[in-house]
């Protein structure tokens, strides 16, 4: 297991005397996706301004791995590992497209010939590079959420932190996201990725964190979180006579004995997901607070 | 292509200022309505109220330093005459030079020098061609542009008087006001076609209008700074290498900027449209610098303070408004009653517009504005270091722990 490119250590945040954010404890490795899954106001926006540096923490802290060994990530070795998606896309409205990605790429050390490739690349990446002379004003939601992903990962960090990045888009665009996160992960990088999104973070993630009311509720590979919570899930049996359903308790006994129904003429498998888990984890109430 | 992650550049926090100041002046420049507050406004304001000023005005009982330079029976009887007048508050000078100096120096609303020949005959010709006046009298009024009414009134007072001194009836036919030479401080000589004291009011709209400006772009920045704090772009900027402190001390750079460009556009406007002559470039330079320093701060300060950007535009009303308006950039000190004119030494605006009549016209070089530039660039530095901790703070709310 490589050493991790991000650590939160027993943080916590507040805000006034609201706690966002309860001794939280996680890792980013490189090269692995981690989901961040929670409902509204769990916190996961506050885990992220913490790891990006932009709140201190109230107890604990953050390290980011750095070439000049683990750092703060308000200092300014670390600042230039992180690549952050904020939730809202952030962006100057008047300036073009182009134009806020050479702004940004300036600021993280990219000049020239070097700077105009790789804005173009990252603007090929989200599909918007007809629209790059564009203003980001005459811009759609889901335009400017793809550009500011864009933005995130110009200086090709080693740890991208996206806030829900797949939040309003269409079919399409979700799909192209999660393919450029999946190169993100095959190319090395430690990604945090927050979202609503369940059977995507399910296919997606390496590890899921669930968190609610600030405090992180349970962390592992989406397939083991389902074990736990979810349970095995249910085995429908339709035959000649009817059809009956059954909880699954040990799967090759269960299915073998499935099988052995007479006049069987459908076997289905409904294994649950992370949706599952998440109600089950967080209770079904919607949250409002 | 490849999205491995690559080592982090380096980059130096100058070349961060300077990118994001660029970036600053280039949104200040794409957002048309800070441009017309930043520009447009204070060129009309100064247009305008320039006209007003050089126009005449209310009479008032205004304060006259007598020269006499003649030292006639007839001189002695006009200052007697004017010394003795209700309408004026006059006392006698002991040289032209040290007149003018009290002009300047805002002691005297005009100087009245008495040439030698005020009491010398009429030329025959006027009596061969029938005149019942003299083409003009031996007299010299020097007046301080910004008080331009009280300079009317003077003229007023001391025509009559100087007509019954010197020929023992307070009027005579022919146009009266050519009969005493007026010469506008400041401004250097009228200009060409225009009436004799057009051109002075401006010496005192122009400054005004340099202060409209600098609180216009210092208003347009501590918007565009809460702006991008509600807007997140702030949070953005932040998390790179430039950090925030790289980009507050660029904000206040492209702030101090376009406060520069303000006061360089006016100055043109004045010198090219207005006749204006600067009597001292380095001042006015420095004064402009310091002003744009001083007005930067508070623009940080503002942005530090307002929670929303109707907060900022309402203090920026509230605050500088008022400083502006107590300063003299609308009513210049000199009309204010003595008790307001000493309570606008307070104002910023008046610190500035101080140096920059020194700069202009007044004269007086460095001893008579460093104290102003002092003020200046201390309240810019004060107001900065004040305002700077204030916009560390993440989101509308402002109640997240500060960063680092
Ligand atoms: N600026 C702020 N001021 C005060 N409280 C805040 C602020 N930002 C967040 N909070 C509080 O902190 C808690 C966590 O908020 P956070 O934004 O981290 O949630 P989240 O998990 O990102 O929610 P969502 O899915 O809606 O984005 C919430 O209770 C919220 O009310
Ligand atoms: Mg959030």
């Amino acid at each position: 297991m490589p050493e991790p490119a991000l650590i939160w250590d027993s943080v916590s945040a507040r805000y006034g005397r609201r706690t966002a954010l309860d001794a939280l404890s996680l890792s980013l490795a490189p090269g692995t996706v981690t989901g961040l899954l929670g409902p509204n106001g769990a916190g996961k926006s506050t885990a992220i301004a913490l790891a990006a540096g932009l709140l201190r923490p109230t107890s604990g802290a953050v390290r980011v791995r750095t070439p000049a060994g683990p750092l703060p990530p308000t200092h300014r070795a670390a600042r230039a590992m992180i690549g952050l998606c904020p939730q809202s896309p952030a962006l100057y409205d008047a300036l073009t497209a182009r134009e806020n990605l050479a702004l940004l790429g300036a600021l993280y050390g990219l000049r020239g010939a070097a700077l105009t490739a790789r804005a173009a690349e990252c603007l090929e990446l989200v599909a918007l590079a007809p629209r790059a002379a564009d203003r980001v004003g005459s811009f759609s939601q889901g335009m400017k959420r793809r550009l500011s992903l864009a933005a995130a990962l110009l200086h090709s960090p080693a740890v991208v932190l996206l806030d829900e990045p797949t939040a309003g888009l269409d079919p399409h665009a979700r799909a192209a996201i999660l393919d450029a996160v999946s190169a993100l992960r095959s190319a090395g990088a430690a990604v945090l990725l927050s979202t609503h999104l369940l059977p995507e973070a399910e296919r997606l993630c390496d590890t899921a964190a669930i968190i609610d009311h600030g405090r992180l509720l349970d962390l592992a590979p989406p397939r083991q979180l389902i074990d736990r919570h979810a349970g095995p899930g249910r085995l429908t049996v339709r035959h000649e006579l009817g059809q009956r359903t059954v909880r699954v308790g040990d799967l090759p006994a269960d299915l073998a004995a499935a099988a052995a129904t007479p006049g069987l003429l459908e076997l289905r498998l409904e294994r649950p997901g992370l949706e599952s888990v998440f109600l089950t984890l967080t209770g079904r109430a919607p949250r409002d607070q | 292509m490849t999205h491995a992650p690559r080592p982090p550049q380096t980059l130096a926090l100058p070349r961060a200022v300077a990118t994001l100041a660029l970036k600053d002046l280039r949104l200040m420049w794409r957002d048309r309505v800070g441009l017309v507050f930043t520009v447009w406004f204070p060129v009309c304001f100064a247009a305008l109220f320039g006209a007003v000023l050089s126009g005449p005005g209310v009479p008032q009982r205004a304060p006259l330093a007598l020269v006499d330079r003649d030292g006639s029976a007839e001189s002695a009887a006009l200052v007697a005459r004017l010394l003795a007048a209700p309408e004026a508050r006059a006392w006698l000078a002991p040289d032209e030079d040290h007149a003018r100096r009290q002009v300047l120096a805002k002691r005297a609303a005009a100087a009245l020098i008495i040439d030698p020949g005020f009491a010398k005959p009429d030329p025959p010709t006027h009596r061969a061609h029938g005149a019942a006046a003299p083409a003009a009298l031996a007299l010299r009024l020097l007046t301080d542009p910004s008080r331009a009414p009280e300079a009317a009134a003077l003229r007023g007072v001391i025509l009559p008087a100087a007509l019954t001194a010197r020929w023992g009836a307070p009027a005579l036919a022919g146009p009266p006001r050519a009969l005493i030479h007026t010469e506008p401080l400041g401004p250097g000589a009228p200009q060409l076609g225009a009436p004799p004291s057009a051109g002075g009011g401006y010496a005192v709209s122009v400054p005004q209008g340099m202060l409209w400006g600098v609180m216009g772009a210092a208003m347009a920045f501590a918007g565009s700074l809460v702006a991008e704090r509600r807007r997140g772009t702030l949070a953005r900027l932040r998390v790179t290498p430039a950090g925030l402190t790289g980009l507050l001390v660029a904000k206040h750079a492209a702030c101090a900027v376009t406060c520069m460009g303000v006061c360089a556009l006016m100055v043109l406007l004045g010198v090219g449209l207005a006749g204006l002559r600067p009597v001292d470039w380095p001042l006015l330079v420095a004064a402009s610098a310091c002003t744009s320093l001083g007005f930067a701060g508070l623009m940080l300060l503002i942005a530090g303070l307002a929670t929303s950007e109707p907060a900022a535009s309402g203090m920026g009303w509230g605050v500088l408004m008022l400083l502006a308006m107590l300063g003299g950039a609308t009513v210049p000190r000199a009309l204010m009653p003595p008790w307001l004119s000493d309570l606008a030494g307070l104002s910023p605006v008046a610190w500035a517009l101080d140096a920059f009549e020194h700069a202009l016209w007044r004269g007086g070089g460095w001893p008579a504005a460093t104290h102003q530039l002092v003020r200046l660039a201390a309240l810019g530095v004060l107001a900065a270091a004040a305002g700077a901790p204030a916009a560390r703070y993440l989101g509308p709310a402002r109640r997240g722990a500060p960063d680092t």
